[in-house]
């Protein structure tokens, strides 16, 4: 029995060692944006690199924060990116939650054209419907406004979420929702009360991953907006390597805040969305 | 307790898309109004992509105007460079467009004949102080028509760094033969002699264009000889190795500061950087020189007009451009930007008798041409940047490009015969 | 009679419950995706052009955009791009992933929250990373030339994003790194699901883990690779941002893809009848891949 534990023990030090060497290598890059974020001009686009600057420049977060150089106003676009990217998970989860439910639970006529519907709307390309929504846009009166980006962000994750969600619901075992109807629930409450918090885990995962593609959008937003205060990170990141060149020090800077806000959320929920469904439902 | 985590983020989040769904909302009823501000003046917007240390002297002189006039009041949106073009295509198909733009002036014909800027031919000719210079209004001019008034201009010269000349003892390059033997004596330690910006835009045909005019080439004639000898001179920097190959990725803003953190000896740029390159690398030590020829003096025509878009309340933005480019503004505004008014009548000589690096620039207006003007001239546009990229990355030899380019470009000018 | 009545009765309601979670997001996602499909397959029929729009009326002029498209040569290299880029991502990514999936499967106390962190590449925005990788990978100054220069991998910097012949690899790398995580996230998500009694039960029968591996779990997780070869077969082929902003399809048309050409065409040169059409190339494609991935879905659900 000690002998199992001491096993045990090192072959839990052996596997964190190894899964340190791979986040190592496999972060870098993250390691280097932030250090790259920290030099200066002259460090920067000397031809030697260094692995650590020889001074730390907070000033290309401040200067860029105090919004100095006049064109990204940073506090700005940190608030549009939030109100975009929110309103975005909260469109999508409000309509594929239910969607993704209804495609794996009921087996309703017409439900493969359907599933290849939502798979279709996801393999589009921006590109290809970025004019025609504009039109649309245009016609119903919300270009430069927080409304265009987020439904045109929204058509992302819609599908995408109820890809994701599937074969969660089509894992989760039904027996549990018919105790609840049982129970004298009906089919919606059901849904809700009992389906939805066993399966909270995913729906995170799904919360977290719309959240992320409203925050990354750069074409929708340049695009349907051309209000310099209605423009997302993304695009001031964009706007200022068009301005003032490839000020690499000033871009990393601006691009750590721009993570900033989706690494502290997913570190915040990273047990919900590698949880999964099963083990949740044992478990729980 | 986690789903209490759950229903609070939940929550939170829906707080956070109401209060956006208001801002939205009322930026959107603002951004309407279209016509007049409280204090009754006329609002009209301006669309700029200006940026530091622009920026700074085009907010004083904006404001100062809209203390003073009575009647107008210029609203102005920043709008990227690269996204300038864009905007005006889709804001046209949406009519969602401002009152007046800065456009890039070789851009100016072909957005003016695609109907989204107004002919100001009449309201220019009845302005009292309409004395600018013949060959750079001509850069916005079409058919008899005028699609928009140049508010300043610039052209490219060498910069070069003045330590390193002297540490190698040798003088600023004027042929072609001496600019090349310049950069192999300064190319070394890492440090290339020659850099100039070939990134896949506008900035790289416009300095590619002193070349070709020097070789008594044009793009007109890509296929003749004398173009193929600027294309394969230009291209043997990179060939050679004294020219960086991510000259293909610097835009001129890169290039200047390759130059400024002394990457490089010799750059081609424009006027405007000499403000950069005084405020941002004060310890520089730099001159500027004609570009070096091979057979003629040549620089090429660089600078904005203001344009006013076709349903853009035309008088109002007459007053503002008459401010802006009238004879008490625009001499000061264009030197506090590093760049040279339109006007015939503002003494360059006078204005940079103390400035010799200005001066320079200032002398060789008289041999700088523009681009065009041509009402396709994004598309020729884009057959030059393919035919510089491509000897530059050598897919092709500067013969094959110069020819395809020529193929491309008579293409065009078939399309718009029919 | 009665029960059979009953069960009728039943059916119906979950019909209407059925529809009634579904169609929300199929309405929403018809008005917004469904109308300009159909609107840019009219647009790729008429010579719509930066004038035409101006003037207020185009041409119809059949299929003429789809054969001038076919004409250019920098057509048939975005095809091959975005098939190569496409192909080799997966590969790499699905590879890496699954093998990080499975070592985080192996129950040690970090396991979770060190694959928590592997996933921040992931949830960059694009527009950074294609700025990031960039600059790493610029021939002077950039970080991975240094290193493969000091480990003597290479004696000149390999000029990545700045040479035609080694662009494209250039944002492979790039891109494989941002897909990585996004395999080992789904695939994870599908180990985790197989109950652990069915390993214990095939340890006892003796099986090897090799065996255990093909046996039981590729097969238990099937569903969910099929899903992230899917997806990432839809994310990888239709890549846009990263292309755009790292090297603008350059140099010349040597990294151009399927989504940056009709892009250019539109955005750049106002040809959108002919970006149009390049738009409907590339959705054909991506089209013909989810027929084959319904009909394996649908095989799945009938067992």
């Amino acid at each position: 029995m000690r002998r199992l534990f001491r096993n045990e023990c090192s072959r839990d030090i052996a596997y964190t060692i190894i899964a340190v060497i791979i986040a190592v290598v496999f972060l870098f890059p993250v390691y280097w944006i932030l250090i790259s974020s920290l030099k200066s001009d002259q460090e920067i686009f000397s031809r030697v690199q260094t692995w650590w600057p020889k001074k730390i420049h907070l000033e290309n977060y401040i200067n860029q924060i105090l919004n100095k150089t006049k064109t990204a106003n940073l506090p700005v676009q940190f608030r549009n990116s939030g109100i975009i990217a929110t309103g975005s998970m909260i469109l999508s989860l409000i309509l594929s939650i239910p969607a993704g439910y209804g495609i794996s639970r009921f087996n309703i006529p017409g439900k493969k054209p359907i599933l290849l519907t939502f798979l279709v709307t996801q393999m589009l390309p921006a590109s290809l419907i970025l004019t025609p929504l504009f039109l649309i846009f245009s016609k119903a009166g919300i270009l430069n406004s927080y409304l265009a980006p987020i439904l045109a962000t929204a058509t992302i994750s819609i599908p995408f979420v109820i890809m994701v969600l599937r074969p969660i619901f089509l894992a989760y075992p039904h027996e549990i929702e018919e105790a609840a109807l049982i129970d004298g629930c009906n089919q919606f409450t059901a849904f809700l009360k009992v389906t939805l918090p066993v399966c909270k885990s995913g729906i995170i995962t799904a919360a977290a991953f719309s959240f992320i593609y409203g925050w990354n959008d750069l074409i929708y937003s340049i695009t349907f907006n051309n209000k310099a205060d209605l423009l997302p990170m993304t695009s001031g990141i964009y706007q200022f390597m068009d301005a003032y060149g490839t000020q690499w020090n000033m871009i990393m800077a601006y691009g750590v805040i721009t993570e900033l806000p989706i690494i502290v959320l997913f570190v915040a929920l990273q047990k919900h969305i590698v949880g999964g469904l099963a083990g949740g439902a044992v478990k729980g | 307790m986690k789903k209490n985590l759950l229903t609070a983020i939940l929550t939170g989040t829906m707080l956070a898309g109401m209060l956006a769904g208001c801002g939205g909302g009322s930026d959107d009823t603002k951004s309407d109004g279209d016509s007049s501000n409280a204090d009754g003046k006329t609002v009209v917007t301006l669309w700029h992509s200006n940026v530091s240390p622009e920026v700074e002297p085009f907010e004083e002189m904006l404001a100062e105007f809209n203390e003073q006039s009575k009647d107008v009041y210029v609203e102005t949106e920043w709008v990227a460079r690269e996204e300038q073009t864009k905007q005006l295509t889709i804001g046209n198909m949406a009519g969602e467009l401002p009152d007046m733009v800065y456009v890039d002036n070789p851009e100016v014909i072909s957005y003016g004949e695609m109907g989204v800027f107004q002919d100001i031919k009449e309201l220019y000719d009845a302005w009292d102080e309409n004395q600018l210079l013949e060959s750079i209004i001509n850069s916005s001019c079409y058919d008899g028509k005028m699609y928009g008034i140049p508010y300043s201009c610039n052209n490219l010269e060498l910069f070069y760094n003045v330590d390193m000349f002297e540490e190698a003892e040798l003088e600023p390059p004027a042929t072609w033969d001496e600019l090349v033997s310049c950069a192999e004596a300064l190319t070394k330690d890492g440090v290339y002699g020659m850099a100039f910006s070939a990134i896949k835009n506008a900035e790289c045909t416009f300095q590619f264009m002193p070349f070709l005019w020097s070789a008594e080439g044009d793009w007109t004639s890509m296929d003749s000889e004398e173009s193929i000898k600027a294309m394969t001179y230009y291209s043997d920097f990179v060939q050679k190795k004294l020219a960086n190959k991510e000259v293909l990725n610097w835009s001129q803003a890169d290039v200047c500061k390759q130059f400024g953190s002394g990457n490089c000896a010799m750059m081609i740029n424009g006027s405007w950087n000499v403000g950069t390159l005084r405020n941002d690398y004060s310890d520089l030590n730099f001159g500027v020189v004609d570009i070096p020829i091979d057979k003629v003096n040549a620089s090429c025509l660089g600078g904005e007009s203001i344009c006013i878009t076709k349903d853009g309340n035309a008088e109002a933005c007459m007053e503002f451009i008459e401010y802006f480019v009238g004879k008490d503004i625009s001499g000061d505004y264009t030197k506090s930007i590093s760049k040279f008014s339109p006007r015939s009548d503002v003494d360059n000589d006078e204005l940079y008798g103390d400035d010799p690096v200005m001066k320079t620039f200032a002398d060789a207006l008289s041999f700088t041409y523009p681009r065009g003007p041509y009402p396709k001239w994004t598309e020729v546009d884009n057959a030059i940047i393919e035919a510089c990229q491509a000897s530059l990355t050598s897919e092709k030899t500067p013969e094959q490009a110069c020819k395809d380019a020529a193929a491309t470009i008579s293409e065009i000018q078939a399309s718009l015969d029919e | 009679m009665k029960r059979s009545a009953l069960s009728v009765k039943a059916k119906d309601k979950s019909l209407i419950y059925g529809y009634g979670y579904v169609l929300p997001a199929l309405i929403f996602m018809l008005a917004l995706i469904g109308y300009p499909i159909i609107y840019n397959i009219y647009i790729s029929f008429l010579d719509m052009t930066a004038q035409s729009i101006g003037q207020g009326h185009s041409d119809y002029i059949g299929l003429q955009n789809y054969i001038t498209i076919f004409q250019d040569s920098t057509m048939w290299k975005a095809l091959y791009n975005t098939f190569f880029f496409t192909i080799l991502c997966i590969l790499f990514q699905f590879m890496i992933g699954f093998g990080l999936a499975l070592f985080f499967s192996k129950k040690f106390r970090a396991a979770r929250y060190i694959k928590g962190l592997l996933v921040i590449g992931y949830m960059m925005p694009m527009t950074v990373n294609a700025l990031l990788w960039k600059f790493m990978l610029s021939p002077s100054g950039g970080i991975i030339n240094s290193i493969m220069v000091s480990l003597h991998l290479t004696d000149q910097p390999v000029e990545w994003l700045m040479s035609s012949e080694t662009v494209m690899w250039g944002l492979v790398i790039a891109n494989t790194w941002v897909g990585i995580p996004f395999n080992m996230l789904l695939l994870s998500t599908g180990l985790d699901n197989i109950p652990a009694d069915i390993y214990e039960s095939a340890s006892i029968d003796g099986a090897k883990s090799v065996q255990r591996f093909i046996y039981i779990t590729v097969p238990m997780i099937k569903q969910s690779i099929f899903s992230v070869l899917l997806l990432g077969f839809v994310y990888t082929f239709k890549v846009f941002d990263l292309v755009y902003v790292a090297t603008g399809g350059g140099p010349v048309d040597a990294s151009e893809v399927l989504s940056t050409y009709s892009y250019n065409l539109s955005f750049k040169t106002y040809y959108f009848g002919q970006g149009a059409a390049v738009a409907n190339v590339l959705f054909v494609c991506l089209f013909v891949v989810a027929l084959i991935y319904l009909a394996a879905i649908g095989k799945d659900e009938v067992n």
